[in-house]
């Protein structure tokens, strides 16, 4: 019997412009990027009957829809774990689709994290949807582990020190990712490369682990996805691509950025969950992905992803990164849009209007004949294929 | 332990499952959460054992001796109540289980290694709460 998860698509994207000052409210950038989505998808606010994001953005749904007349709302989640969940939220999406829950699904993320406050800097006390007992704001906050490039660094201290890997180890990743942002119109660094003594001369973060460069940026922008069954999207204008799969998990005492706790921290205990659900539902291997798009908003980050997903061993990522693999005629591309280091921080979202895009053959930095692609935000992971 | 030295750091945030922590540290107790039913450790604290499930929860001071798991030292942007970059680590009790968010203090980056010995000691924050923190066994003012 086919499993009705994997019978859904995403049928529209839309994003707005990635900067450092939007100009205009957090929900005006959310109603922007639905409205380029539903457009791209050739369809109305009328027909969205599912609202889904995940936690940190500050739109609340209400305002949502009110501000683009969505009336028929029947499904609404706002997943946990913030950027953690982005690719969870397409999980959710197709279990109500497949369900029966919904038929036409929006996802969000939209912010002006960069001109409206800072994300990323130091906090005194934590804020909103993040005053749970959170590891960081309740342990870290005192002891100076105030921001979260530091959180994903004291961590991964210890893969460095069991691996013998350095900082300039995770530059070439950088260096790589710089490279696509720089021919990627809508990179923040677009036209901005770096070289591996650039990424040696930025700033200290978190010494000996993190630098400037290893850190995504903060970024004011919006990206929307419309998520709806393979049979409807075939008759929709946009071009769709398949969810061939989708996977979810939450382990004990797992935390995005500080899960200290458990047995290994230096394994991503999520992701090796997820990544086994992942690849039983498409049916599919890590050797099968044409591009790969991980979660970076630190290099730590992806480096303990390419090891959780299987495209290299333990303690390998970071000569697989070296040796070339990541390029777009390697083995694995790799955050070809620049990923969130590059391009922009969505906190996830604009990881998977690249996957769409390198589907449909539209990308800055098109992988030839690539034809399944997988995002992975450590919580959750999809693989999307040409249908 | 030479203990409570006074600081500029933030407070730790006051919760009802947390606070006791602190109070045992203004104590000059380094305490972890046992449960009184089966008798496991958690750290962080919770207000029930994920064992067992009993709410009986007894603060039960430890040894203070642990060994460096991970350590950095955040430099950029300031992290707030410190004049100089901290040295944060993850320090592995030696009662074994249960690591903890801390600072080692009086030693240069250099100086420290993973796996290390360190003691634990105390400090003040701004408004008078205490913390515990951690210094390098061997070496002087520890105990």
């Amino acid at each position: 019997m086919t499993n009705p998860m994997t019978q859904c698509a995403i049928a529209g994207i839309g994003q707005t412009e990635f900067s450092t000052n939007s100009g205009r409210s957090e929900l005006r950038v959310a109603c922007d990027a639905i409205l380029a989505a539903l457009a791209d998808a050739g369809l109305s606010a009328k027909d969205i009957d599912g609202i889904v994001t995940y936690t940190i953005d500050n739109n609340d749904e209400v305002s949502l829809n009110r501000a683009l007349g969505i009336e028929n709302v029947k499904y609404s989640v706002r997943l946990p774990l913030g950027g953690g969940g982005s690719a969870a939220t397409i999980h959710h999406a197709c279990a109500a689709i497949a369900s029966g829950a919904a038929s036409t699904v929006v996802i969000w993320r939209a912010m002006n994290e960069r001109s409206e406050y800072r994300f990323g800097q130091p906090k005194e006390a934590p804020s909103g949807s993040r005053i749970n007992d959170m590891t960081f704001t309740i342990w870290g906050i005192p002891y100076g582990l105030q921001f979260p490039g530091a959180c994903s660094a004291l961590g991964f201290q210890r893969y460095m020190y069991k691996y013998g890997v350095t900082n300039e180890d995770l530059g070439y990743l950088v260096v790589q990712q710089r490279a696509y942002a720089a021919s990627n119109p809508n990179a923040r660094f677009y036209g901005k490369p770096i070289t591996l003594e650039d990424h040696q001369n930025s700033k200290w973060i978190a010494e000996p682990v993190l630098r400037l460069f290893d850190c995504c940026q903060e970024t004011d922008g919006g990206v929307a996805l419309i998520v709806t069954s393979r049979e409807r999207a075939r008759y929709l204008k946009g071009e769709h691509v398949r969810i061939l799969g989708s996977a979810f998990s939450m382990p004990g005492n797992v935390e995005p950025l500080t899960s200290y706790y458990t047995e290994d921290p230096i394994i991503m205990r999520e992701a090796e969950i997820v990544a086994g659900r992942l690849y039983q539902a498409a049916g599919v291997g890590p050797k099968d992905i044409d591009v790969a798009l991980l979660y970076d908003a630190f290099t730590p980050e992806v480096v303990r992803q390419l090891e959780a997903f299987r495209f290299c061993g333990a303690g390998e990522a970071l000569d697989f990164v070296k040796s070339g693999a990541c390029a777009i005629d390697g083995e694995l591309p790799l955050n070809t849009n620049g990923g969130l280091i590059g391009e922009a921080y969505i906190h996830g979202l604009n990881m998977v209007t690249e996957g769409v895009r390198q589907l449909r053959g539209q990308a800055a930095n098109q992988r030839e004949g690539a034809e399944l692609v997988m995002f992975s935000s450590g919580n959750g992971a999809i693989i999307l294929a040409k249908d | 332990m030479s203990g409570q030295r006074q600081s500029k750091r933030l407070d730790p945030m006051s919760t009802r499952n947390t606070d006791w922590f602190w109070d045992e540290a203004a104590e000059g107790r380094l305490s972890i959460q046992k449960c009184g039913n089966c008798g496991a450790l958690h750290h962080p604290p919770r207000p029930v054992c994920p064992e067992c499930h009993s709410t009986d929860r007894i603060p039960t001071p430890m040894s203070g001796r642990g060994t460096i798991y991970s350590l950095i030292r955040v430099s950029y942007p300031p992290p707030i109540g410190f004049d100089e970059p901290p040295i944060i680590a993850l320090v592995e009790l030696e009662e074994g289980g249960i690591r903890l968010i801390t600072n080692i203090v009086d030693a240069n980056l250099d100086e420290i290694a993973n796996d290390a010995p360190v003691v634990v000691d105390f400090e003040r924050t701004a408004k008078g709460k205490s913390l515990p923190v951690f210094r390098l066994a061997g070496k002087a003012g520890a105990a």
